[in-house]
């Protein structure tokens, strides 16, 4: 299905909605009956990530009894689930920042919040795989600004939780609690044709460390017959030798920013050969070796919107196109979404100035264009949300809407990829931390969600407020 | 209405005050001639602490204020100073500043500074702060991170006169906490550190003494339960006195305990955690967020003494945490300023709605700088204009200044008791045309206005 027009008057439209009702009540049925969703799995088995998600922070048991419950309930949107079925009219309660129950005709407690997101589309919160400005720099719960206007622009785009450095960390607005998801997201590698000894060295590094473990499990053998066997050495095992030890055990992925195809099948080799878990940053011409990627259990993190032109005395396919998240997708290759970037700021940053569109404040345009090249709206919101926790593994927390998870949702006034699209309401751990109306910033845009509204009837910037205006009103009555 | 309670109080206090005055001048036939009594005939007394008296005196002992009220008699060898056409206010105080001071850069735990340190009263010009009204200034370390200690000094009045308090409030800077929270974290861990060290160290201590007098004990029960063979031999030797008690093994010199040594950068921060009397801290935040960042950092200690000092600048943000400070009735300090919200043009009174939501709040200029002395009253006006009510901004320039640095029973407001660190104006505290005449410190002219009469 293509992006969903926002003419609602089409009775072609109407016959799409309808068809989707039925769909998800189907597909709720299927949800409901316990049946997991439809996911595609890698092709190799892939090892759990450690450390393991920081568990949300639960309160104090001897204080349980004095803290009350914080309920948040959104009802009546069409949720978009992200892992499982479309499902409308259904009622999301959460229970302290974690989502509690999904469904229809809930019971809901007495001290509840209510959103009443009738004719609203919620999404599970956005994630942007890199960002730059929004939390503060060092680690993120001591240095940030929780009401900066960057991190209300950024909720205003509909992020819930962002990387910052080596950190997921949520946009907590108003408050510090609940910040961090991850700590130590990825190892970083540098592994490319520009440093062929670097290349050399990481490669012997690794055998040395794979040699480590092969001896370590002989000697778990040996000590079955002679308890007072010598265990190998592992006081050598430190800086890049521990860095290659969690990824040879499969503690982490390393994120390693590779474009070419040369690159990326070397990068693919690496990944065969040592069994790691390698991350592609970037990955423009990884179209042209799609197989050879998947084969390896690689991800990516790519820009649709990216641009290089082909180098025409090359006797096999380069450059880019618009086609490579679809092509990944379609090889089994795990993709998440990053905005391209300008001049004027790169397109992990937040940026006013330059050209519109190209920073974080436009993540849910930049999955758009991955439609464009071909992939569907579904599997294009899954770049953005699931995908992009699967990559960072923090998967069991966020990324989709499941009970259990945290409580970070969208909650537009359209289809997430649609142009048209704003955000109504941004949820974070349970807290609405973002409401249009309140929020200066778009709140002038179509007021009340009304997508037929005429535009306002003067244009004079809203954010400087009516005291303004009316000083500069000569005409104005007191 | 209003009119009518205020004159029927005055006509009371009147009363009261003819009695007292008549019992102290009765107590002034005895009284010694070297005393120095000065008296000023107000056109209009801020007491701050009550009422505002019309044609009033003040009757000024020994640099003490003795009496206020109306139409008090006093003695006849009394200094008088007429100023009918003048309104009296208590001594303002800057309550943080760096005037006249060295700015050199300092970071981490430094509670061993003080800025009594780098003060060389000699060399610092007093004038732009004693001719806008303040009668002292509490001078701040420099630095960031934990830099040090406040002290307060009269800016004017007899050199002996001038330090009021050498150690007065810990600054914490909470202004840039990516850095400013590991450091402030940090203090209060090592802080907690020495404490336990020196309560270690006790107990070690009395368990020693505690063994050593067992050991005593025993030595003692031994020698009782020993067959005296051995004590003949010993006796002609230390042939016990009469009335001593026989041979008890001689306790060991009763040594006082000596705590082993405090860091002394964390001496302040470790007064804090043990709640010493004045010891408190004033936290420095520059955006709301800091706020929930000195929050989080102080959760676990609880019984910390802080004020805040909000950094409020044209646009801040302080709003979206006016409610949480009000909830815990905070102490906090600001700039007299009219700001906006910020992305907006909206005007905003921070002050105000502070106040409102149920803080203290005490004011301080926004710079150091004679402009900004020089406009704090005008803009203090501003803020009244604007919605503050007059009782809380005279409040918040005279009393709550001294009330942050634990000395508002001696300074701040014109009551019995009191120091005589008096200004006049020669116009409403609130009246931004309002120029300061005299600042009269311990009931000595210590200031006057040029007369510009006479200079044209």
């Amino acid at each position: 299905m293509r992006v969903i027009s926002h003419d609602s008057s089409t009775a072609k439209s109407r016959s799409h909605c309808i068809l989707l009702c039925l769909l998800s009540l189907f597909a709720a049925i299927a949800f409901a009956s316990g049946a997991q969703a439809q996911e595609r799995r890698p092709r190799r088995p892939q090892p759990e990530q450690a450390p393991p998600a920081e568990p949300p922070p639960a309160p104090p048991a001897e204080e349980k009894q004095e803290v009350k419950d914080r309920w948040l309930a959104v009802l009546n949107g069409k949720v978009h689930t992200a892992s499982g079925p479309v499902l409308d009219g259904v009622t999301i309660l959460c229970r302290n920042g974690r989502i509690a129950e999904i469904g229809p005709n809930l019971t809901l407690p007495d001290d509840c919040e209510q959103l009443d997101a009738a004719g609203h589309f919620v999404y599970p919160g956005l994630i942007a795989v890199r960002s730059q400005g929004i939390h503060g720099g060092g680690s993120p719960e001591d240095g940030t600004d929780v009401f900066s206007f960057n991190m209300s622009l950024a909720l205003g785009a509909g992020i819930t939780t962002a990387v910052t450095g080596d950190t997921a960390a949520k946009l907590t607005y108003g408050t510090l609690e609940g910040m961090i998801v991850k700590r130590g997201l990825f190892e970083s590698l540098s592994y490319n044709s520009r440093d062929p000894a670097g290349k050399r060295r990481v490669r012997e590094g690794l055998d040395r460390v794979r040699q480590h473990l092969r001896d370590v499990a002989a000697h778990e053998e040996e000590k079955r017959l002679n308890p007072e066997a010598k265990a190998p050495d592992d006081k050598w095992i430190r800086g890049p030798y521990a860095t290659y030890l969690r990824l040879l055990k499969g503690e982490a992925a390393a994120l390693v920013d590779a474009n070419s195809a040369w690159e990326l099948l070397q990068l693919a080799d690496l990944a065969e050969t040592y069994g790691i878990r390698i991350v592609v940053r970037g990955a423009y011409e990884a179209w042209t070796v799609a197989p050879k990627l998947s084969r390896a259990g690689m991800a990516a993190i790519i820009t649709p919107r990216q641009r290089v032109d082909e180098n025409t005395r090359s006797n096999r396919p380069t450059g880019s196109t618009i086609e490579n998240a679809r092509i990944l997708h379609e090889r089994g290759i795990r993709v998440a979404v990053t905005p391209t970037g300008s001049l004027f700021g790169p397109g992990y940053g937040i940026s006013l100035g330059g050209l519109a569109g190209r920073d974080l404040l436009h993540l849910a345009l930049e999955a758009a264009f991955a439609v464009r090249g071909g992939l569907s709206n579904s599997e294009a919101i899954k770049t953005v949300t699931i995908d992009a926790a699967r990559i960072l593994g923090i998967d069991s927390r966020v990324g989709s809407i499941e009970v259990g998870k945290d409580a970070d949702f969208v909650i537009t006034d359209g289809d997430l990829l649609h142009y048209m699209t704003l955000v109504r309401w941004t949820v974070v751990n349970g807290r609405i931390a973002y409401d249009k109306d309140k929020e200066g910033i778009y709140s002038h845009i179509r007021p009340g969600g009304d997508v037929n509204a005429p535009p306002p009837d003067e244009y004079w910037p809203r954010r400087l407020g009516v005291e303004w205006r009316r000083s500069r009103d000569v005409n104005a009555q007191p | 209405m209003k009119q009518d309670t205020a004159n029927r109080a005055s006509s009371l206090l009147c009363s009261l005050s003819v009695f007292a005055a008549i019992a102290f001048s009765a107590s002034l036939a005895a009284a010694q001639h070297d005393e120095r009594i000065v008296v000023v005939k107000a056109g209009r007394i801020i007491t701050v602490s009550g009422d505002e008296i019309e044609r009033g005196e003040i009757v000024i002992r020994d640099g003490k204020i003795e009496l206020v009220g109306r139409r008090l008699e006093y003695p006849a060898g009394a200094t008088v100073i007429e100023a009918r056409d003048q309104t009296v206010i208590p001594g303002l105080l800057n309550a943080f500043s760096r005037h006249g001071l060295p700015n050199y850069n300092r970071s981490g735990v430094g509670g061993d500074n003080k800025a009594a340190d780098d003060a060389i009263l000699g060399e610092i010009d007093f004038e732009p702060l004693v001719s806008n009204g303040f009668t002292a200034v509490a001078l701040c370390p420099p630095g960031g991170g934990i830099p040090g200690l406040a002290s307060v000094y009269r800016t004017a009045g007899a050199d002996d006169q001038r330090l009021l308090d050498a150690e007065n409030y810990l600054l914490v800077w909470m202004s840039n906490p990516a850095s400013d929270k590991g450091v402030w974290r940090g203090a209060l861990t090592k802080a907690k550190a020495e404490i336990d060290k020196v309560d270690k160290a006790r107990k070690d201590w009395e368990e020693a003494q505690k063994k050593a007098a067992e050991e005593a004990k025993k030595k003692a029960e031994q020698e009782k339960t020993q067959p005296p063979a051995q004590q003949p031999a010993q006796q002609p030797a230390q042939p016990p006195k009469e009335g001593e008690k026989p041979a008890e093994a001689k306790p060991e010199a009763p040594k006082e305990f000596v705590p082993p040594k405090i860091d002394p950068a964390h001496q302040p921060v470790v007064d804090l955690i043990q709640k010493k009397a004045d010891a408190h801290a004033l936290i420095v935040l520059a955006t709301a967020s800091d706020f929930l960042h000195s929050d989080e950092v102080l959760k676990g200690w609880k019984d910390v003494a802080h004020n805040y000092y909000l950094r409020l600048g044209v646009s801040s943000d302080f709003h979206l945490v006016a409610r949480q400070l009000g909830e815990k009735k905070a102490f906090v300090m600001a700039h007299p300023l009219i700001g906006r919200y910020p992305s907006t043009a909206s005007r905003s009174n921070p002050v105000a709605l502070l106040i409102e939501a149920g803080c203290t709040v005490a004011l301080t200029p926004g710079a150091d700088s004679t402009f900004e002395y020089n406009q704090y009253r005008t803009r203090l006006a501003d803020l009244a204009r604007a919605g503050l009510r007059r009782e809380d901004a005279i409040k918040a320039i005279t009393l709550h200044p001294w009330r942050l640095v634990g000395m508002d029973k001696a300074f701040g407001s014109i009551e019995k008791g009191k120091y005589a660190d008096l200004v006049f104006l020669d116009g409403d505290i609130l009246d931004p045309a309002a120029q300061v005449k005299r600042v009269m410190i311990l009931g000595e002219t210590a200031w006057e206005a040029p007369d510009r009469q006479a200079l044209r």
